[in-house]
């Protein structure tokens, strides 16, 4: 968590709603470790999360309080678990929040949510008549398939690489990179090829701060409907640009 | 003279949104028991044909819609710039459905994220509305669904939707999807 502190200002305040949450987030963690919603699993966590939040404060992230918070909660659980069973003298200071109870809760809507996107819906797999010829009130509708969070692991996994922790001794002179000429960079990939691999994007040379930029452009495609990605794993992303009418 | 059912069949077309029983009942002057009679058999006649079309309970209402296998081909002729809903829309639309009337910070109580934006983007779309305000501290707004909300998801009524408990049991969450 020491690496060098990027220069925050080059990226704006992002507004990263198209996340779920931190609950999500932590629920996201414990089914990848095959773990129940239990206090010991929130324990076993807690580091990946905390993982996971470190890099979303580089983004200036609009809801990082809501994060922090579910981290401060985390550790309490966790230093908690580290004390002795029998030395209850002085207990850690109890909480209002119960984590465990609040994901439960939290997963059963995140269930419905799954629920109703399987349900008919008006506009995607069923239409009724437009009322007037042109379908100028006709909506499609398209839900969201794409899981946020295996991006952002990809982008984690990759700034740890040790090429982007080692801290350089000499402060370098801060590269000017343009979030226009960086965004017009990667939309020239997607019109000569159809998909493109995370590594023809975040390739090898990318300086720490062009990482973090290009994935912001990136999360900007993607809210709006410009591109999309696949992939089974983090290790394998593909990005496709999605078809427009019109364009 | 057209029959009882070809009259029902009409007022269920040309009705820009769900007709309910009621209204037919009450235009066409006949008891709602017997109007109820005709318009199920309508219902099953139009089933019965296997055509590209049928009519659905929606919203407490009759709507004219199409099957499902025609979906593609008629998402191709719209050829609309689709409307994207996100997992967080979803979440925030199943909270206020069984919750409701909601205000934003219990939404955000169980989400644990702030919910402005989305619950803006829902109210945009009017999926969901405001109702009026909670006699507490600083009078936040409470939220409903619409019935807009109710024919988006093709749901006849909000207690079509499973119960919230029904969702404990499940021992993990399905898996995402993630296929193209």
């Amino acid at each position: 968590m020491e690496h060098a502190q990027p220069n925050m200002k080059i990226f704006d305040n992002v507004k990263l709603d198209i996340f779920e949450g931190p609950l999500d987030l932590l629920l996201t963690l414990i089914r990848e470790k095959d773990l129940d919603i239990y206090e010991l699993s929130l324990s076993q966590v807690t580091e990946q999360y905390l993982e996971y939040v470190e890099l979303l404060r580089e983004f200036d992230f609009d809801n990082i309080g809501d994060y922090m918070v579910i981290a401060a909660e985390l550790g309490r659980i966790k230093s908690r678990s580290l004390l002795p069973e029998e030395d209850d003298e002085e207990p850690i200071e109890e909480s209002d929040m119960n984590l465990v109870e609040m994901l439960r809760d939290y997963k059963k809507y995140r269930l419905l949510s799954e629920n109703l996107n399987e349900r008919m819906i008006l506009g995607r797999d069923t239409f009724k008549r437009s009322f007037d010829n042109s379908f100028e009130t006709e909506v499609i509708w398209e839900l969201q398939k794409t899981d946020m969070w295996k991006l952002v692991t990809a982008v984690k996994n990759l700034l740890q690489l040790q090429r982007y922790k080692e801290i350089p001794d000499i402060e370098f002179k801060q590269e000017f990179i343009s979030r226009d000429q960086r965004r017009k960079e990667i939309e020239s990939l997607f019109q000569t090829k159809g998909n493109i691999r995370f590594n023809q994007i975040f390739v090898k040379n990318l300086s720490r701060d062009n990482v973090i930029l290009s994935f912001l452009i990136i999360l900007d495609m993607i809210r709006e409907s410009i591109l999309d990605f696949v992939g089974n794993d983090e290790k394998n992303l593909e990005f496709f640009a999605k078809e427009r009418s019109g364009a | 003279m057209p029959s009882l059912k070809r009259k029902i069949e009409a007022l269920i077309f040309i009705s820009e949104v769900p007709i309910a029983l009621e209204e037919i009942a009450s235009f066409l002057s006949i008891d709602i028991n017997e109007c109820k009679k005709v318009t199920d058999e309508l219902i099953n006649d139009w089933e019965g044909m296997s055509l590209s079309i049928k009519i659905e309970q929606i919203g407490g209402g009759y709507q004219f819609r199409t099957e499902e296998s025609y979906k593609d081909l008629l998402t191709e002729f719209i050829n609309k710039k689709p409307f994207k809903l996100s997992r967080a829309a979803l979440e925030v639309l199943g909270i206020v459905a069984k919750k409701q009337p909601v205000t934003k910070i219990e939404i955000e109580k169980i989400r644990g994220v702030d919910s402005t934006g989305v619950t803006n983007v829902l109210l945009e779309r009017g999926l969901i509305q405001i109702v009026g305000e909670k006699e507490v501290p600083g009078r936040p707004y409470l939220y409903t669904t619409t019935n807009e909300f109710l024919e988006t998801f093709s749901l006849n009524d909000i207690a079509d939707l499973p119960d919230i408990e029904e969702f404990d049991d499940y021992d993990s969450i399905a898996p995402k999807d993630n296929e193209s």
